[in-house]
């Protein structure tokens, strides 16, 4: 089985995506951390998702 | 709420802001002018609607919002101030909320792609609070890079979890939730947490509030943790198969420095259990403590498991289990400071039931955390009758409606129905507030049950932020002629950012009971209702059994 990146042995270095609250809090505590912008994706019409869905 | 003031509503078409932008938005915009009596920025959903109608605006102009659309809401006291406001609101949605914060969160965000090509950071953990529906995409993609998550969000599609967790198994990474709202990882917060000493417990957890309050009292006992895995809830249930669960019970087990492991979640499908069990069997070099909070006693242990492994029934029982496997010393100072001694509870309650009035018959509990929502209906199952619940468990009924309390109501307010498009209660105090004093209206309701949860996360003051309403409602009923009795349970350390005992002394002076544990408060509200006359041995035996042994 893979294995991931060194989680529980290893200095915590963190992206926070989504609440900014959190990513403070980690900057609280002395974690390296960074905030990652999210937004949704526009809402398309649905015709025009179902052209763009075949074209892609 | 003052009742005269001009309202002014605007509704912005598919306008989407995050829960949390908004508050922060809302906040700001009621500090700017005192002309401003109550200001809310919020997205159009269902629930969102309802809090603005209660909150008085006209439900003509509200109700034309769809859930893709931003609602401004303004009361003020004149024509000057609303105009002021939405001068302010426009400053504020085009930067993001942030300017009157001191620290800005847009000096350092930048987009995923640009973190994961810039090796910025070599990150090993991803903290993911968007709204459900597009947490799958993100996953995989954590996944692929070999990054572990914390998905705190909730209405993640069931059938996504088990593709996000599938998938993660595969590439070697831990999925902490969705839902997870709190972790630990070598001693550090992630999400909702407290301020803890480091320790040999190891816990893994299905639900946030779980982790939080066994983590926090053996903290109060002078018990360190190190690591609490947040799984979520889903994880322990048959579809998802006890998936993350089982990956963090491996990786924990490797760790030298912990001593003791704790798993707390809800009774897990056999299915999970008995993988769980079968594993720690073959493979545990630690010592176990199973809180399956409801699940009690499994009898069907053979005598060779049950030396490696104390099952309990609450999180407290959790807490007097561990203290037990660490030292003698420590056990007895657990059940000193966690008052686990009947007299101390009915002493405690004996003045408040002298007050009710014969009419009042009644529990309204208002739960920020949703684990302490289903301990308490785990204790009060066979105590009380007519028990109902918005997320009912046990011999619990469902509430027709969510927003209609009917006897004994045990309400999590972090439910679905009352976070759609808002942040969760543990961080907004709006929805529980207004239940509060519906709740206190009512001439058959005796007690109000609440939770305070402290720490990294929450409110920054979770019992100021509803302290006028508990002395508001309390003098209410005095004038018509009621005594209304509120029970309170703080959760947290005393190293936590909101002050543990400032806490509880706001609350004492408000005239509130305040009990160390949620189990103590869930029954000694039950004590009040029933005027003293339950037997608290007998309750105390069934919710803290390792007492017995």
């Amino acid at each position: 089985m893979a294995k991931g990146r060194n989680l529980l042995n290893t200095e915590l270095q963190v992206i926070n995506i989504g609440l900014d609250l959190f990513y403070h809090s980690l900057l609280t505590q002395n974690v390296t951390a960074v905030q990652v912008d999210w937004k949704p994706r526009p809402k398309l019409d649905p015709k025009l998702e179902l052209i763009l869905s075949k074209i892609l | 709420m003052q009742s005269t003031g001009i309202f002014h509503v605007l509704v912005k078409s598919n306008y989407y802001r995050d829960s949390l932008n908004l508050l922060k938005i809302s906040d700001i915009m009621k500090r700017h002018s005192s002309g401003i009596m109550e200001a809310v920025v919020i997205m159009g959903t269902k629930t969102n609607k309802a809090v603005l109608v209660k909150l008085g605006f006209p439900s003509s102009k509200i109700n034309q919002a769809t859930e893709s659309d931003l609602i401004v809401a303004i009361k003020a006291e004149d024509k000057g101030s609303i105009d002021s406001a939405l001068i302010k609101l426009e400053e504020l949605l085009h930067s993001d909320g942030s300017s009157d914060t001191s620290a800005s969160s847009s000096e350092s965000s930048t987009d995923l792609d640009s973190v994961l090509v810039s090796k910025s950071i070599n990150a090993n953990l991803a903290l993911i609070s968007i709204p459900g529906e597009y947490v799958k995409d993100l996953s995989l993609k954590l996944s692929n890079e070999g990054i572990h998550q914390q998905i705190f969000s909730d209405h993640v599609p069931l059938d996504d979890e088990l593709i996000i967790k599938k998938y993660a198994a595969k590439k070697g990474v831990l999925v902490l939730g969705p839902g997870a709202g709190t972790s630990i990882i070598n001693g550090k917060g992630i999400g909702f947490s407290n301020v803890l000493r480091p320790g040999p417990v190891g816990i893994i957890a299905a639900a946030g509030t779980g982790l939080q309050e066994v983590s926090s009292l053996l903290d109060q006992c002078d018990i360190g943790v190190k690591y609490g895995l947040g799984v979520g809830a889903n994880d322990p249930k048959e579809k998802i198969g006890g998936l993350m669960m089982l990956e963090s019970l491996k990786v924990l087990e490797e760790l030298p420095d912990i001593e003791i492991m704790a798993i707390v979640s809800k009774p897990p499908s056999l299915h999970v259990k008995n993988m769980i069990i079968d594993y720690i069997v073959k493979h545990g070099k630690k010592k176990y403590v199973l809180a399956f909070i409801g699940a009690g006693h499994d009898g069907s242990l053979p005598n060779s498991i049950r030396s490696k492994i104390v099952q309990v029934n609450t999180l407290a029982s959790a807490v007097f289990a561990i203290a037990s496997l660490t030292s003698n010393q420590l056990y007895n100072q657990s059940l000193v400071r966690l008052q686990l001694k009947p007299e101390i509870l009915q002493n405690a309650v004996a003045k408040e039931w002298r007050g009710l009035g014969e009419q009042q018959k009644y529990i309204r509990a208002l739960y920020t955390g949703g684990t302490f929502a289903y301990e308490t209906q785990v204790i009060l199952n066979g105590v009380l009758k007519d028990l109902y619940s918005n997320a009912p468990t046990g011999g619990t009924k469902k509430l027709p409606s969510a927003s209609k309390s009917k006897k004994h109501s045990i309400l999590d307010l972090g439910e679905e129905e009352f976070t759609q498009g808002r942040p969760h209660p543990m961080i907004d105090p709006t929805i529980r507030r207004l239940r509060l004093v519906e709740e206190s209206q009512d001439p058959e309701v005796g007690v109000i049950l609440m939770d305070f949860v402290l720490g990294y996360g929450s409110n920054p003051d979770p019992v100021g932020a509803v302290l006028n309403e508990i002395v508001q409602v309390k003098a209410n009923a005095r004038k018509s002629g009621r005594y209304l009795s509120i029970v309170t349970h703080v959760c947290g350390t005393k190293r936590d950012p909101q002050g543990y005992d400032e806490s509880i002394r706001k609350l004492e002076n408000a005239g509130a009971l305040v009990f160390p544990t949620n189990a103590l408060a869930a029954i000694a509200s039950a004590q009040i209702i029933s005027r003293g006359k339950l037997d608290l041995d007998r309750i105390y035996s069934r919710c803290f059994m390792e007492r017995m042994g």
